[in-house]
């Protein structure tokens, strides 16, 4: 069977063949053609097919080998063209194998090739694909934005549909297209309010244009009443004459009140109280209002103006202080320079001001003057001695203006702003206390003068003034001062006195002194509150009340031989002399000569005596006079120097305490208390 | 408001003498000028509510005007109170009220005085005997004036001493009275025969003197084993039958104004800025601090409440409740 299959193989490709050989001879290759040839004869066959003959030829081959093999062994003669016949067939077969295998080989080509062709189609379907994703995306998101879009005529407020179509006329509103088409709605509005704003804006100028004319008129009547002023001061100055003539003062009366008029109103208030004290009881007092006039009307508008707009102002500060300092440095120093200009609005004075001068004995007499501050809403007072007699240096500050109204009243050191609310002010622009500005001294009875009352931040001191509050008119303050002065003056005389040593010489009083001493004033000089201080222990007691420090060095000086240079008897006070001198006694402090061993006790008792013991406040002579008294009895006392005093026991109680009373019996004599 | 000058005198207000009342519930201090404090023991001890506020006596008694509190005592119905020239008892059932301020005193008596009135007879120490009612008043001339309470009469007068008496102590029983002086001496007193049975005078004993400070001795206090006395001179512990100085205290002092027995131990204080508390061997116990710089009195009770009190130069009065610190202090006057 194989073979008739191969026969028709064989023959059937020799037909092809000869069937192409036409054209193949014609393209000059016989080999392409014979491989498209073969290709398409390997599609047409089925592979099954080739398989079964394929495995049948095999089986040929096998069993012509055999055969061979058999006849071969044999030998056999006969044989040998059996065998030619068998190899030929064999070599037939072989052939057979080989065309399969290039079948099979041309198949396995073909599939792969599809294949590849298809998975090409698939891949430029699937970019096909994507391409169209992206593009819709892209038009959606084009979709997204113009959804977004604002436009500029939705910021703009209209007025309301039903006004609208009430007020606009037809042609604007049209009504029959716009109640059905929103947009064609919006844009006839938006076409009304044009119409509107273009007519309101007509309006505007031509108003301006009325008040234009307004001012121009207003300004011709001023230029008129200005002309009639100097044709009014020429009858006043031709009236001077018959003013004199009759001795009438009005004019320079009313001068001064029209200036009056100018203050400030807590000054206004002080003004019109000294002067009504001046009227009433004292004529030598004088009190003017100085200061530039034109200034204070111009501060005077200005003042009501800012009231007016005072909460605007404020707002608009705020702003500009919250605006970062970032960008350029003249920025910053133009923020600087408006600080500054703030600063000086602050502590602005109004430009008139209240004198007071004050005529003591002779030539003494005593300026004050008052300003009022515009922004921190007080009074301050400045003030000016002058005294006719020499100043002397030791005098220090005693008689410095500052120091003789310090604490005119308890606790009144004028060091900071009676109102509370200037510290808040001075703190935003870090001006620290008020004493160091230097634009006088804010005292609390200042204030009172001017009828300004403040809420004191101490209740004490709350409770403590308002006992004095009836008395606290000018009259008192000013009766108050001026008793101040004079006993300031007396101090320094008594101070100046006893720098040179004179102890004046007591006359009969309520606190009896001996007048026979052997202790004797040394030296008396000023000295500095950080003298006072040192080894001081009672420091809390005067911090606040201090004005005037002296000390006293005493040292007992009978005869010369007890004046031994090595031992000699001295004893120093430290003085504090408050501001209300002579109303409260000055306080002793003392402390001896290490030579003396004298306990705390001693010095104790010896300050007490002199510090406390009087029937009536002393004055420093008196105190002095006592404490060389004191030393004296103390010495004596104590044996360290002879006795010359009559008493009857140095010592006596548990205290052991001296005999520092005196008493005018005989010759004196001293007891204990 | 005080003013300036009050402010001043009541900084150099000196409290000269302390007792308690006879039931414990009161603290009695009298001072340099005169006046009496009352504190209710209760009252001072509790808690201040406020920064500001301060300590104060519950009452003030003007007891001796323009002139001393030196010494008091208290006795069962009154408190004895010396000054110059006379001992006035107060009713402690007024002192205490709220009538203080105006109580009178319910007797007064008079001292003897020589012809020397500007220098009247001033009672410096007062001791009573509660067993016999006798109150014995050491005074400036020198003397000791013994009183019988329930007359006011002058029972007796022990003289001995030549300068005027710092300080009495008295023996529970009654029987013997110790007496230091101005003199340099401790005299002891046999009080049934009322004579003079000893005399000690510190000043002579070499490690005891002090020359700086002088001879007077400014406190003393005794046992029946033990005397205590000290002033000028060291503060020192004496054996009773020997009269030997046994034990000399080496006190940073000035001068010693107060020496007291107390529980086997001793307190002392003076012209120093601490009150000492001292075992008999002189061993330190503890120093309390004080306001002042000299303690002239300091008291103490066991009952009802445990205090001690210590007044001196200043306006303020020590308060411990426990002798180890000071627990409080109190203002005299305001």
């Amino acid at each position: 069977m194989g073979k008739e299959n191969d026969s028709d193989n064989t023959k059937k490709r020799r037909k092809s063949v000869s069937g192409n050989s036409g054209m193949s001879l014609k393209d000059g290759d016989t080999y392409k053609v014979i491989i498209s040839y073969e290709e398409k004869e390997a599609m047409e066959r089925l592979s099954e097919n080739d398989s079964e003959s394929f495995l049948s030829t095999c089986d040929n081959i096998r069993k012509a080998m055999n055969k061979i093999a058999k006849l071969k062994s044999n030998g056999d003669a006969n044989a040998k063209d059996e065998i030619h016949e068998l190899q030929i067939q064999t070599s037939l077969a072989f052939i057979e194998l080989k065309k399969l295998n290039r079948m099979e080989k041309f198949r396995t080509k073909f599939a792969r090739d599809s294949l590849i062709s298809s998975k090409s189609s698939v891949d430029s379907k699937h970019l096909h694909l994507q391409n169209l994703l992206y593009e819709v995306m892209h038009l959606k998101k084009e979709v997204v934005k113009c959804l977004q879009f604002k436009s500029k005529d939705e910021l703009i407020q209209l007025v309301s549909e039903e006004e609208f179509y009430k007020e606009a006329p037809e042609n604007i509103s049209r009504p029959e297209i716009t109640k059905h088409n929103p947009h064609q709605l919006r844009l006839a509005r938006l076409e009304w309010e044009l119409t509107q704003r273009k007519q309101l804006a007509a309006l505007c100028d031509e108003l301006t244009e009325n008040k234009k004319a307004v001012a121009l008129s207003i300004e011709s009547k001023q230029t008129r009443l200005d002309n009639l002023a100097p044709q009014l001061y020429s009858i006043l100055e031709a009236s001077k004459p018959l003013q004199e003539s009759l001795g009438l003062l009005l004019d320079k009366v009313r001068q001064e009140h029209h200036k009056a008029a100018l203050l400030a109103s807590p000054l206004y208030v002080l003004y019109a109280k000294a002067s009504a004290y001046r009227d009433a009881y004292d004529n030598s007092i004088i009190v003017k209002v100085e200061g530039d006039e034109e200034e204070a009307k111009r501060a005077n508008n200005q003042d009501a103006l800012q009231e007016s707009d005072s909460d605007a102002e404020t707002v608009s500060e705020n702003v500009i202080e919250e605006t970062p300092v970032h960008k350029k440095r003249h920025h910053r120093l133009s923020r600087e320079a408006r600080q500054e200009e703030k600063k000086t609005k602050l502590l602005q004075r109004h430009p008139l001001n209240v004198k007071i001068i004050i005529k003591l004995k002779n030539e003494t007499k005593l300026t004050l003057q008052f300003y009022y501050m515009m922004s921190l809403k007080i009074v301050t007072v400045e003030s000016k001695l002058k005294t006719d007699g020499i100043m002397d240096i030791s005098t220090g500050d005693m008689l410095i203006s500052e120091s003789i109204l310090r604490e005119l009243y308890p606790r009144d050191l004028g060091l900071e702003s009676p109102n509370p609310a200037n510290y808040y002010q001075l703190n935003r622009y870090n001006l620290g206390q008020f004493s160091s500005l230097g634009l006088g001294i804010p005292y609390k009875w200042v204030q009172r003068m001017a009828g300004l009352h403040f809420i004191s931040p101490d209740a004490r001191e709350q409770r403590f003034t308002n006992g004095e509050i009836t008395q606290d008119s000018v009259e008192c303050v000013l009766r108050e001062i001026k008793r101040r002065v004079i006993a300031r003056l007396e101090l320094c005389t008594e101070i100046r006195q006893l720098e040179y040593g004179n102890l004046p010489i007591f006359t009969a009083n309520n606190d009896l002194l001996p007048q026979k001493l052997s202790t004797i004033l040394q030296k008396f000089s000023t000295i500095s509150w950080n003298n006072y201080c040192n080894n001081d222990w009672y420091l809390h007691w005067i911090s606040f009340m201090r004005l005037y420090f002296v000390e006293a060095i005493v040292r007992y000086c009978r005869t010369i031989q007890y004046i031994n240079l090595y031992f000699i008897n001295e004893l120093i006070a430290r003085i504090a002399i408050k501001p209300d001198y002579p109303k409260i006694a000055p306080l002793f402090s003392i402390s001896m000569s290490p030579t003396i061993h004298a306990s705390a006790d001693i010095l104790r008792d010896i300050e007490r005596e002199v510090n406390v013991m009087w029937i009536k406040q002393p004055t420093l002579s008196a105190q002095l006079q006592r404490l060389r008294a004191c030393f004296d009895i103390y010495l004596e006392s104590e044996g360290l120097v002879p006795k010359e005093k009559i008493f009857f026991h140095s010592v006596k109680g548990r205290t052991r305490a001296r005999p520092y009373k005196y008493l005018e019996l005989g010759g004196g004599i001293f007891i204990h208390r | 408001m005080l003013s300036e000058s009050m402010r001043r005198k009541l900084f150099y207000n000196t409290v000269m003498s302390q007792c308690f009342s006879s039931d414990g519930s009161c603290l009695v201090a009298g001072s340099l000028y005169g006046y009496v404090a009352v504190f209710e023991i209760s009252k001072i001890l509790r808690p201040l509510r406020t920064e500001y506020e301060s300590r104060r006596p519950s009452y003030h008694i003007e007891a001796h005007p323009d002139s001393h509190v030196d010494s008091m005592v208290s006795t069962e119905n009154f408190l004895v109170t010396g000054s110059i020239g006379e001992i006035c008892g107060w009713d402690w059932k007024s002192v205490t009220s709220s009538k203080a301020e105006k109580t009178k005193a319910s007797w007064t008596i008079k001292i003897p005085s020589e012809n020397d009135s500007y220098d009247g007879a001033v009672v410096f120490s007062l001791a009573y005997c509660s067993a016999n009612n006798l109150l014995y008043a050491g005074c400036n001339d020198s003397k000791i004036y013994v009183f019988s309470l329930e007359d006011g009469k002058l029972v007796t007068t022990l003289e001995g001493h030549t300068r005027f008496i710092h300080g009495l102590s008295l023996l529970d029983s009654g029987t013997q009275l110790a007496s230091c002086s101005e003199d340099g001496t401790v005299r002891l007193w046999d009080l049934r025969k009322k004579e003079n049975t000893n005399v000690l005078t510190p000043n002579l004993v070499d490690n005891i003197h002090r020359s700086r400070l002088g001879e007077w001795i400014g406190a003393v206090d005794f046992t029946e084993d033990w005397l205590l006395c000290g002033g000028g001179p060291k503060l020192s512990l004496w054996h009773m039958r020997t009269m030997q100085p046994a034990t000399v205290f080496d006190l940073p002092d000035e001068g010693i104004y107060v020496a007291k027995i107390y529980e086997e131990r001793i307190i002392a204080a003076g012209l120093a800025s601490h009150v000492y508390n001292l075992t008999y061997q002189g061993e330190m116990l503890s120093s309390i601090p004080t306001s002042s710089d000299t303690t002239y009195t300091v008291v103490y009770q066991e009952t009802p409440q445990r205090l001690f009190s210590i007044g001196g130069a200043s306006n303020f009065l020590d308060i411990c409740t426990n002798c180890n610190y000071r627990e409080l202090s109190v203002q005299f006057a305001p």
